[in-house]
C-alpha cells in the first residue's frame, strides 16, 4: 500500500535539476564516526542522514547557503557551503540537548526554547523493554509520569498512568490526533519499533492548547517517519522467558490440617475438630497419598515459564519526493497454564500483528502529504470465558492442598468396559481450576485495530513567508469478533468419609458438547484536523505562532443510551511565541474547546496559558563561564480543563417511560433517573510550574521544576447535606462543580554523559518525582462530634482510607492475651466479640465503644507519592550496558481479604498466617505473625494499622548488555550492523510488604508481575 | 508587511470562524427524555406514574439477599446453612454480629435493596402522584378514584415497612421535598402518631367506592385493594401497642377496636381461612406422606398461589408476592436433593413450639428452658404424650407440613445415587424415588453438618413452603409468599383482645386458627397471661418461618430488654445412630459460640450512618436507634 501510493506520487513529479552533491564525514569529539546525524539544508527542504560510518551525501536544491547537522546529544553545528563539495564535520556533545526538537502533538519546539515543563523519551530507549505492552515501558522513564500496574496478565497487562499524581489517565496523541477513549488499549496497539519519540506534556503552558482534554497531562507520541537515503532495513528477533516474580507459600495439606484445627480450636470447637493426629500424620508422611493426598495445585496448572517471540522488521527510506517507514511486528505470546484435553487445546494463546506503513510525497514545492496506514490485529485463545486467566490463578488458592484431585480415578470395569471416573474434583466452596482449563471449552478472538491517516501539508510561503496549512483526516476502527466454543461439566465433591475414597455430585451441572457462540464489539473515532503555522525570524526575534482546529467524533462501543450516542468534541487553540535571540522567550497559549457533554451555554471553555523562559547562560555575564553551559528559567501559568468523569448528558433530566412494571395492567412504567445539572461544566486547573535548567561542563544537566495545581469546580456529589429519606436517590442528584482539590509536587531530574576514550562512553541519570494532593472541599457532611475524626475526606488525600489503631499500650502485644485482658480493657466492638488472640483497637474516642468513631486515617491515599528511576551505562567498543531502576515510595495502603484473613472459602492460609496467634505461641513466647485463626469472620477483619502495608518499593527494571558485532562479521552477510542483546525485566525487586505471597503490585490472588529473560539480535542492512 | 499580516490574520480568524459555523455538530442530545408534566399530562403516562409507585413492594420469602429467607433465619426460627459458605451477608453479619451502620449487610441484602432509601423513594412516588392525580388528565373519572386509593394504601404500605423495621419516630411527608428543602427543620413523628397516619391512610382507600376488595381479574394481579389496608391496619395497630413502640402508653383498647373491626371487615367481605385440599391427586396421595387431611390442606395452602378471580379457592389470602419463589427445592429444601443448598434449617426451638395432638404444649411456656443455651428443655408436666426418645409422633398436624426431621420421607428428584453409608436408603439410583431423610450424626447425604451448606444445621429441614414431589424433573416451583393472610389478622386480632382483657373473645379466635388443623381447642378460663403465652405460642406455630417471629419477639419486649431468652442460642437437634438402628437424641447449640444478633440495640435495626450522621448535625437530634 505504502510503496503504491509511492508510485502514484511519484510518477507525477517531474524530474529535478542536477546539482552536484555535497558529501562527507561527520565525527564526535573523539573522532568517532557518528551514523544517524542529520542534515539539513537551512531552508529546511533538503535532508540527509550519515550511514553507520558516519558518512553522508545531500544535494542541495532550495538554494540554502547552510547546512545545519544535529543529533540527540550534541550541539546543532551550521556550516556555510560555498562552493565546497566536501564537509567533514565534528561536533561537540552537550547531554542538555538544547537543540532537540521537543514534539508537542500540533507543534514542537527546540529544547532551548521550551517555556513549559515536558518529559520524553525515544521509542529506542522504550525498545530495551523486553514486554508485550508498550504502556509497561514507561516505568522510570518519564519523570512525572506516575504508573501503577493494575493487572499483569501476560500480554493483556495493564498499566495505569497518572500524570503528576492526577487521578485521570493522561490524554493520548499519536501524530497529531488525540484518542481519549480506551487509552490504555490504544496505547498497545504500538510497539516501540514504531515509536520515534514519546512526550510528556505536563504544565498549563504545554497543555492549555488541548482545552478540556488536556488537563489530565497529555501523552504525545510521535512514530517514525522515512528519512530520505537509500532503503534501511532492520530486522529485530527476540525470545523471551517470562516468569512470575512472586508466588505465595504453599501451604502443604498437613500444616493445612493443622491450621483448619487451630483455627476451629480458637473458635471453641475442641481440638481436632477437622483432622485426628493419625490423620495429619498420614498428611505428613505421605504413605496413602490418594486418600491422604498433598496436591500442589500451582504446580499442577503453573508452567514454571512462559514464553513470547517477537520479531520486527521495519524498512526505511526515500527520495525527496517519496519517503516511507513501514513496519512489521508480530509477537507470539505462550500460557503460563498448563492444559491437557486431549480434544481441543484450550490454553492461552496470543499472537499480535502490528504494522504500519508510513508514507511521505513531496507534490510540488508547495504541496506535500502523508498517509499513515497502520493495524493491529490479535488472535486470542483463551480457556473457557475470555476473563478467565485471573479467576483459574486465582481458584488455585481456593481448593486447599488435602484435596484429592484434580479428577476422579479413572476406572475401566472389566465386565462392562464401562469408563468411569475422570470427574472434575471441586470443593463445596469453589471451583478446580482444572475443569476451567480443560472442560470449560475455549474462546477465539480477533482484535482488529486499524488507523488511517492522511494529511496535506501547504507551505504558503507563496503568501508570506514562513506560514504553512495543514490539514489532516484520521479515522480509527477497533472490532472485536468472539468465537466462544463452550461446554459444561459435571463436578464431584469428595464426601466427609476421611477412609474412603467417595465422591458426590455438586450441582446440576452435566458434561456438555462443545457448542458454539458469537458476538462482537466495535468502535471507531473519526477526526478532522486543521492547522495553520506561521514561523518567522525577524533579525535577532523570532515570531512563530499557531491556530488549529480539530472535530472528532466517537462512537462508543456502549450498546445502551446514552452512552451509544456518538461523542462528539470541537477544539480550537491558537499559540504566539516570541523570542530575543534565544534568550528571552515569551510564549501564548489558548484553547477554546467544547463537547456534546455540556449544555449549549456551558458548552465551550477557554483556556489560556502564559509562560516566559529567560536562558541566562546567554548572558554576556555567564557566557564566558566555561563550566556552566546552560542556565535557564521557565515559568508558567495558564489554566486546564477536563471533561472525563462527567456522566453523558449530564446536563438533561433522565426521565423516561417504558413497557412493563410490576402491575401488568398498568402497561407502563415511569422511570425518573438523573436529575439534569445544565450549569455543568468541565474541570478547571489553574496550574503554575517554575522550572530551572542548569548544564555543566556539556556533561551534567540538572533540572528542577516546582509545580502547583488548584482545581476551584471539581465535579462532586453535591449531596452532603441531604438525606436520603426525601425519596430521590442520591445517585439521581446531579454532579456539580463544586469541589476543590490541589496538587502539587516536584520533578528532579539529572543526568551525566561523559566519553571518557574514544572507545569508552558511560552515563548515568535519574529523576525523583513528587506529587501530593489534597482534598480542600466536597461538601462533606460533617460527622457528630464523638467521633474522633469528624471529615474523612476533607483535608486528605484521594483515596485515603479510614481504619482502627492496634492498642500496643502499657507494653502490650495489640492482642487480647487470655479472658481476663477482654474483660479489663472494658471494650464492647460494634462488629462482634473479641477472642482470645483477636485484635485490641485503640479506643481513639474514649467511649467503650470500637466503632466508627474511632477511626483514624490510615494509609498515603490511592496513588504513591514518591516515584523515580535511576538508569545509567556504558558502551565500550563493541559492547554496551544499560540498567534502569525504578522505585516507588510513601505508599501505604491496607490490605484484607484472601490470603491474609484466612476465613475465606475452606481457609486460605497466606505465609503469615502460619505463626498465627495461639495462646502456646504466645506463652511460648514465639513469634505471632497474625491474630488468632476462625473459621468465620471475625473483630480482625476490620481496616486497621495491623494490615497498613507499605507498598514502597525499588526494583531493578531494566539491564540489557549489547554486543555488535566487527563490521567484517556483518559484511558478509551484507548486514551494516548485526547486535546481540541480553536483556531482562523486572529483575529484582527490594520491597517492605510483610510476607513474600505477593509483591507490592495487586493482591494474594491476582496475577502477580511477570520477570522477563530476552535474547535479542537486531540486524541493519 | 501589512498585507502579509493581513493573511496571516485573516487564515486565524477563518479557523476561528469555522467553529462558530460548526458548533451546532454538538447537538447530540438524546430522543425519548420526558417531563412530569408530561407525565400527568396523558392517562396512559399517568398510570404508568402509579405503577411505578408499586416498584419496591418488599417480595418476601426467599427473595433476600443470597435467596435467603431473610428475617426467618435471624430469629429463633431457623438457622441459615449458608451461614459459612457465605460469610458475607445477612445471615452471618447477624449471626457474628458484624453489623454496623457504616456496613449494614442486612439492609442491604433485602430485596428490593436498601430499605431505608427503597421505601422513602416509594413514599415520595406515592406523594408526587398523589400531588397531581387531582388535576391530571384521567381519562375515566373511576380510574382517577381508585388509583388514588391506591396510592394512599401504598405510601400507609411503605411507611409500614419503614416502622417494621427500624421501629422508631419518622417525619411525615405528604408532598414531594422540594430542591431547596431545609432539612434541618424536619421533625419526626413518634412511631403511634405515624400509625395513626398509616390508618388514616387506609381509611380513606376504605372508604373510597372505587377502589375493591378483592382484585378479580388476573392482569390486575399485585395491584391492592381494600382488604390490604384493613391488614395494614390491623398489624399495625398491634404493633403500636406493643412494649417496645408503645411509649409506656396503653393503646391496647383501640388495637381490640381495630383489629376486630379489620377482621369483620374482612370477613364479611368474602375472606375465610383455607380449610379444604383441593388438590388431592397431589396432597392426598400416598406420595406425599402427609400423615392426615389438616397437614395436607396446610401444606397445599403455602405451596400454591393465590388465583385473582372472582371466586378463587384460596379465599385466605390478602396480599401475596409479585412473584413466585422460584426451585424452592434447590435453595431452600433439602440441600442434598440438588447439591446445592438447604437454606432455611428450623429450629430445635421452633419444633419444640408443636404441641402433641391432644393440645398440650410440650415445654413449660413461661420459662420453656432451664439452661441459657436451650439443652434442658423444661417439660410440661401436663404432657402425657410426648416422648423424647420418639419426639416426632403424635404432633399438631401442622409439623408434619412445615418440617422434614429424622424419618420423614419425601418422594422427588434426587439428584445422586446412595452411597453404602446412606444405610436407610441404600442402593437407590440418581432419580424420582423416594428418599428417607436420615439426619443423624454422619449420615452422608441429608445428615446434621456443623458447616456444609447442603446438609442440616439444626437437624431439620423446611417443608412449609415446599410443594410435595417438586425437583428438577417435577418443576412445581415455591408459590408466591403470602405477605397478609387473614390467619395473621385472627391472631392479631386474638392478642389485642387477650390483651385488653376481652379473654373470650380471644380464646374463640385462637381456636378458629386450631380448628382448621383439627387442633383441640385451648381450655377454656384460663389467666390472661396464660392466655397470652398459648396465643404467642400459637402465633409462633400458625406463623412459623413467615418472617413474623423476627418482629414478634421484638415488639414484646421492653425497649430495655434484650433477646437473650429466645435468640441468643439457638439448638439442634444431634441424633446417634445406634448400632441396633435406634437412636439417641441429644440437644446441642448450633455453633459452640452463640449468635449475637440478641442485644438490646438489635432490637432496631441501625439507621444508615451518613443519614444518622448528617441527621444529627443538621438537626441536633440523635436520630440514630439506640447502640448503634
Amino acid at each position: 500500500m505504502a510503496f503504491l501510493f509511492g508510485m502514484i506520487f511519484g510518477t507525477a513529479l517531474n524530474a529535478q535539476n542536477e546539482t552536484p552533491s555535497i558529501k562527507g564525514v561527520v565525527h564526535n569529539e573523539f573522532g568517532k564516526p557518528l551514523a544517524g546525524v542529520m542534515i539539513n539544508s537551512e531552508k529546511g527542504k533538503d535532508h540527509a542522514f550519515t550511514d553507520e560510518k558516519g558518512e553522508y551525501s545531500i544535494v542541495v536544491n532550495d538554494g540554502s547557503n547552510c547546512l545545519v547537522f544535529s543529533f540527540t546529544g550534541y550541539v546543532n553545528k551550521k556550516v556555510s557551503v560555498g562552493e565546497i563539495n566536501h564537509i567533514d564535520v565534528n561536533l561537540k556533545s552537550d547531554v542538555s540537548n538544547p537543540d532537540e526538537v521537543i514534539q508537542l502533538g500540533y507543534s514542537s519546539q527546540s529544547r532551548d526554547e521550551l517555556t513549559g515543563s515536558v518529559s520524553t523519551v525515544s521509542g529506542d530507549e522504550l525498545e530495551k523493554s523486553p514486554v508485550s505492552n508498550l504502556s509497561m515501558t514507561f516505568d522510570g522513564r518519564l519523570p512525572g509520569l506516575f504508573t501503577q500496574e493494575t493487572s499483569s496478565e501476560l500480554s493483556r497487562a495493564n498499566t495505569n498512568l497518572y500524570v503528576r499524581g492526577q487521578a485521570e489517565q493522561p490524554l493520548v496523541v499519536i501524530d497529531g490526533i488525540p484518542t481519549s477513549y480506551n487509552t490504555n488499549e490504544t496505547l498497545d496497539y504500538i510497539s516501540p519499533n514504531e515509536i520515534q519519540s514519546i512526550t510528556l506534556l505536563k504544565d498549563a503552558a504545554t497543555e492549555a492548547l488541548y482545552g478540556i482534554q488536556g488537563s489530565n497531562g497529555v501523552l504525545v507520541i510521535t512514530t517514525k517517519r522515512g528519512q530520505t537515503g537509500k532503503l534501511k532495513v532492520n530486522a529485530r528477533v527476540d525470545e523471551s522467558v517470562q516468569q512470575v516474580t512472586t508466588k505465595p507459600t504453599f501451604i502443604n495439606s498437613a500444616e493445612y490440617a493443622t491450621l483448619r484445627n487451630e483455627a476451629a480450636e480458637n473458635d471453641g470447637l475442641g481440638q481436632n475438630y477437622f483432622y485426628s493426629n493419625q490423620q495429619i500424620a498420614a498428611f505428613k508422611s505421605g504413605t496413602n497419598p490418594t486418600l491422604y493426598p498433598n496436591t500442589n495445585w500451582y504446580n499442577l496448572f503453573m508452567k514454571p515459564a512462559a514464553q513470547m517471540q517477537r520479531v520486527d522488521v521495519n524498512m526505511n527510506g526515500g527520495t525527496d519526493q517519496v519517503k516511507y517507514f513501514t513496519d512489521i511486528n508480530v509477537m507470539n505470546q505462550g500460557s503460563q497454564f498448563k492444559t491437557d484435553n486431549p480434544g481441543y487445546n484450550s490454553n492461552e494463546h496470543f499472537t499480535w500483528a502490528n504494522f504500519r506503513s508510513n508514507v511521505d510525497a513531496k507534490i510540488n514545492s508547495y504541496l506535500s502529504g502523508h498517509l499513515d496506514l497502520t493495524g493491529n490485529v490479535k488472535n486470542e485463545r483463551t480457556p473457557g470465558n475470555l476473563d478467565f486467566s485471573q479467576t483459574i490463578y486465582q481458584n488455585i488458592f481456593l481448593i486447599p492442598s488435602a484435596v484429592y484431585g484434580p479428577v476422579t480415578p479413572s476406572y475401566i470395569d472389566p465386565t462392562t468396559k464401562q469408563q468411569t471416573g475422570d470427574q472434575v474434583i471441586s470443593t463445596n466452596l469453589a471451583d478446580s481450576p482444572y475443569g476451567m482449563l480443560n472442560r470449560s471449552g475455549y474462546t477465539n478472538d480477533v482484535v482488529t485495530n486499524i488507523y488511517a491517516h492522511f494529511g496535506l501539508d501547504l507551505d504558503m510561503s507563496f503568501l508570506t513567508k514562513g506560514l504553512k496549512a495543514s490539514g489532516t483526516v484520521a479515522y480509527q476502527t477497533n472490532t472485536i469478533d468472539f468465537l466462544y466454543n463452550k461446554q459444561d461439566y459435571e463436578r464431584v465433591v469428595r464426601t466427609n468419609a476421611p477412609d474412603t475414597l467417595a465422591f458426590t455430585q455438586k450441582g446440576g451441572d452435566t458434561n456438555t458438547p462443545l457448542s458454539y457462540s458469537k458476538s462482537s464489539s466495535y468502535y471507531y473515532y473519526l477526526s478532522y484536523n486543521a492547522i495553520v503555522s506561521y514561523d518567522r525570524n525577524f533579525g535577532l526575534s523570532h515570531v512563530s505562532g499557531m491556530g488549529y482546529t480539530y472535530y472528532q467524533k466517537l462512537q462508543s462501543s456502549a450498546t445502551t443510551s446514552p452512552g451509544l450516542i456518538p461523542y462528539t468534541r470541537l477544539h480550537t487553540g491558537l499559540e504566539a511565541s516570541y523570542d530575543y535571540n534565544k534568550k528571552y522567550i515569551l510564549r501564548f497559549d489558548m484553547g477554546y474547546s467544547g463537547s456534546d457533554s455540556y449544555a449549549p451555554g456551558n458548552r465551550f471553555t477557554t483556556t489560556p496559558a502564559i509562560s516566559a523562559g529567560w536562558v541566562a547562560s546567554r548572558e554576556s555575564f555567564l557566557k564566558d563561564i566555561n563550566w556552566l553551559n546552560n542556565l535557564k528559567l521557565r515559568a508558567s501559568y495558564g489554566k486546564t480543563a477536563n471533561d472525563q468523569g462527567v456522566n453523558r448528558f449530564a446536563y438533561l433530566d433522565n426521565d423516561t417511560w417504558n413497557g412493563g412494571g410490576p402491575i401488568g395492567s398498568l402497561q407502563y412504567t415511569v422511570n425518573e433517573g438523573q436529575i439534569g445539572n445544565p450549569n455543568i461544566k468541565p474541570e478547571i486547573s489553574t496550574k503554575q510550574n517554575y522550572g530551572i535548567d542548569l548544564g555543566f561542563f556539556n556533561q551534567l544537566s540538572v533540572g528542577l521544576d516546582v509545580f502547583r495545581e488548584r482545581c476551584d469546580n471539581m465535579l462532586i456529589n453535591a449531596t452532603g447535606d441531604i438525606p436520603t429519606f426525601q425519596g430521590v436517590p442520591l445517585s439521581n442528584y446531579p454532579t456539580i462543580n463544586g469541589g476543590i482539590v490541589e496538587n502539587m509536587g516536584y520533578d528532579f531530574t539529572a543526568n551525566y554523559t561523559k566519553a571518557i576514550t574514544k572507545d569508552l562512553t558511560v552515563f548515568v541519570g535519574g529523576f525523583l518525582s513528587y506529587a501530593k494532593n489534597w482534598v480542600i472541599y466536597s461538601a462533606e457532611p460533617l460527622k457528630s462530634s464523638d467521633y474522633a475524626y469528624r471529615k474523612w475526606t476533607e483535608g486528605f488525600s484521594v483515596g485515603q482510607q479510614f481504619g482502627y489503631l492496634v492498642d500496643y499500650s502499657k507494653g502490650g502485644n495489640g492482642f487480647f492475651n487470655s479472658q481476663s485482658d477482654i474483660t479489663n480493657s472494658k471494650l464492647s466492638y460494634a462488629f462482634g466479640t473479641p477472642r482470645v488472640g483477636d485484635l485490641k483497637y485503640k479506643d481513639v474516642n474514649h467511649d467503650g465503644v470500637i466503632d466508627q468513631r474511632d477511626e483514624v486515617p490510615l494509609g498515603t491515599g490511592s496513588m504513591p507519592r514518591y516515584y523515580y528511576g535511576i538508569s545509567g551505562g556504558l558502551s565500550y567498543k563493541s559492547f554496551d550496558l544499560s540498567f534502569l531502576f525504578q522505585g516507588i515510595g510513601e505508599y501505604k495502603t491496607v490490605e484484607s481479604g484472601w490470603g491474609i484473613y484466612g476465613t475465606d472459602y475452606d481457609g486460605i492460609f497466606g505465609s503469615l498466617l502460619e505463626n498465627a496467634y495461639t495462646p502456646t505461641r504466645f506463652a511460648n513466647g514465639e513469634k505471632i505473625t497474625a491474630p488468632a485463626l476462625s473459621l468465620t469472620t471475625t473483630t480482625n477483619q476490620q481496616p486497621s494499622d495491623y494490615y497498613l502495608y507499605n507498598r514502597a518499593y525499588l526494583r531493578l527494571k531494566n539491564l540489557e548488555i549489547g554486543y555488535t558485532l566487527p563490521n567484517k562479521v556483518a559484511k558478509a552477510i551484507s548486514a551494516n550492523k548485526i547486535r546481540f542483546t541480553l536483556s531482562a525485566q523486572n529483575l529484582v525487586t527490594w520491597d517492605k510488604m510483610k510476607s513474600n505471597d505477593y509483591g507490592p503490585e495487586g493482591g494474594y490472588g491476582t496475577i502477580p508481575v511477570y520477570r522477563v529473560y530476552n535474547v535479542g539480535l537486531s540486524l541493519l542492512f | 508587511m501589512k498585507i502579509k499580516i493581513t493573511y496571516i490574520i485573516l487564515s486565524f480568524v477563518a479557523i476561528v470562524f469555522s467553529l462558530t459555523s460548526c458548533s451546532d455538530v454538538l447537538d447530540s442530545a438524546p430522543a425519548g427524555r420526558i417531563t412530569l408534566a408530561d407525565v400527568f399530562s396523558d392517562n396512559n403516562k399517568t398510570a404508568a406514574f402509579l405503577n411505578t409507585c408499586y416498584d419496591n413492594i418488599n417480595q418476601e420469602g426467599v427473595s433476600y439477599f443470597f435467596w435467603t429467607r431473610g428475617p426467618v433465619e435471624w430469629c429463633d426460627d431457623a438457622w441459615d446453612a449458608d451461614e459459612i459458605a457465605v460469610n458475607w451477608v445477612g445471615s452471618a453479619n447477624m449471626y457474628n454480629g458484624t453489623i454496623t451502620a457504616a456496613s449494614d449487610a442486612v439492609m442491604q441484602n433485602i430485596v428490593p435493596t436498601d430499605t431505608w432509601n427503597s421505601n422513602w423513594a416509594s413514599i415520595r412516588n406515592c406523594n408526587t402522584f398523589l400531588e397531581n392525580i387531582p388535576t391530571a388528565t384521567v381519562t375515566n373519572a373511576s380510574d382517577r378514584s381508585r388509583w388514588t386509593a391506591e396510592a394512599h394504601v401504598l405510601r400507609a404500605y411503605y411507611y409500614s415497612e419503614l416502622l417494621k423495621w427500624y421501629g422508631c419516630a419518622l417525619p411525615i411527608e405528604t408532598v414531594p421535598y422540594s430542591s431547596t428543602q431545609d432539612y434541618s427543620k424536619i421533625a419526626r413523628s413518634s412511631y403511634y402518631d405515624v400509625v395513626k397516619f398509616i390508618i388514616s391512610e387506609c381509611d380513606l382507600a376504605i372508604n373510597n367506592p372505587d377502589l375493591p376488595w378483592r382484585i378479580t381479574i388476573n392482569s390486575e394481579y399485585g395491584r391492592v385493594q381494600k382488604a390490604l389496608a384493613e391488614a395494614i391496619k390491623s398489624r399495625m395497630i398491634l404493633f403500636a401497642a406493643s412494649p417496645l413502640y408503645n411509649d409506656g402508653v396503653n393503646h391496647w383498647d383501640e388495637a381490640y377496636t381495630i383489629t376486630k373491626d379489620a377482621l369483620t371487615q374482612l370477613t364479611s367481605n368474602g375472606y375465610a381461612l383455607y380449610n379444604t385440599v383441593n388438590f388431592p391427586a397431589t396432597y392426598s396421595s400416598a406420595d406425599a406422606y402427609f400423615p392426615n387431611k389438616y397437614a395436607a390442606l396446610y401444606n397445599e395452602y403455602f405451596t400454591n398461589a393465590m388465583q385473582y378471580t372472582s371466586n378463587p379457592i384460596d379465599n385466605e389470602t390478602i396480599y401475596q408476592s409479585r412473584d413466585g419463589q422460584g426451585n424452592t427445592w434447590d435453595i431452600d429444601g433439602i440441600g442434598a436433593q440438588d447439591g446445592y443448598k438447604s437454606g432455611t434449617c428450623p429450629s430445635q426451638e421452633l419444633v419444640d413450639a408443636f404441641e402433641t395432638i391432644d393440645g398440650q404444649p410440650i415445654l413449660n411456656l413461661a420459662t420453656p428452658y432451664l439452661d441459657e443455651e436451650h439443652t434442658q428443655p423444661n417439660y410440661n408436666a401436663n404432657n402425657t404424650l410426648y416422648d423424647p426418645n420418639n419426639p416426632y409422633a403424635n404432633r399438631d398436624p401442622r409439623f408434619y407440613a412445615d418440617i422434614y426431621y429424622n424419618g420423614s420421607k419425601r418422594k422427588a428428584d434426587w439428584t445422586f445415587s446412595e452411597p453404602q453409608a446412606c444405610v436407610e436408603n441404600y442402593p437407590a439410583a440418581a432419580g424420582y424415588r423416594t428418599r428417607i431423610i436420615a439426619t443423624w450424626i454422619g449420615e452422608p447425604e441429608t445428615g446434621v453438618s456443623s458447616s456444609a451448606r447442603n446438609m442440616t444445621r439444626t437437624g431439620y429441614y423446611e417443608r412449609k413452603f415446599l410443594a410435595p414431589n417438586s425437583g428438577n424433573t417435577n418443576v412445581v416451583g415455591g408459590a408466591n409468599s403470602k405477605i397478609y393472610r387473614l390467619g395473621e389478622m385472627i391472631l392479631n386480632f386474638a392478642e389485642a383482645a387477650a390483651e385488653d382483657n376481652h379473654l373470650d373473645e380471644a380464646t374463640t379466635a385462637v381456636n378458629e386458627i386450631r380448628e382448621r388443623v383439627g387442633m383441640p381447642d385451648i381450655p377454656s378460663g384460663l389467666s390472661q397471661s396464660d392466655l397470652i403465652l398459648r396465643i404467642h405460642n400459637e402465633r409462633r406455630v400458625e406463623l412459623a418461618m413467615e418472617e413474623n417471629r423476627f418482629f414478634d419477639v421484638r415488639r414484646w419486649t421492653s425497649p430495655t430488654g434484650d433477646l437473650s431468652s429466645t435468640d441468643k442460642w439457638i439448638t439442634a437437634m444431634y441424633i446417634t445412630r445406634n448400632a441396633d438402628g435406634s437412636f439417641t437424641y441429644t440437644r446441642q447449640p448450633v455453633r459452640t459460640n452463640p449468635r449475637e444478633c440478641y442485644t438490646n440495640r438489635y432490637l432496631k435495626l441501625p439507621l444508615d450512618l451518613n443519614e444518622a450522621n448528617l441527621m444529627q448535625s443538621l438537626t441536633g437530634e440523635v436520630w440514630q436507634n439506640p447502640g448503634w
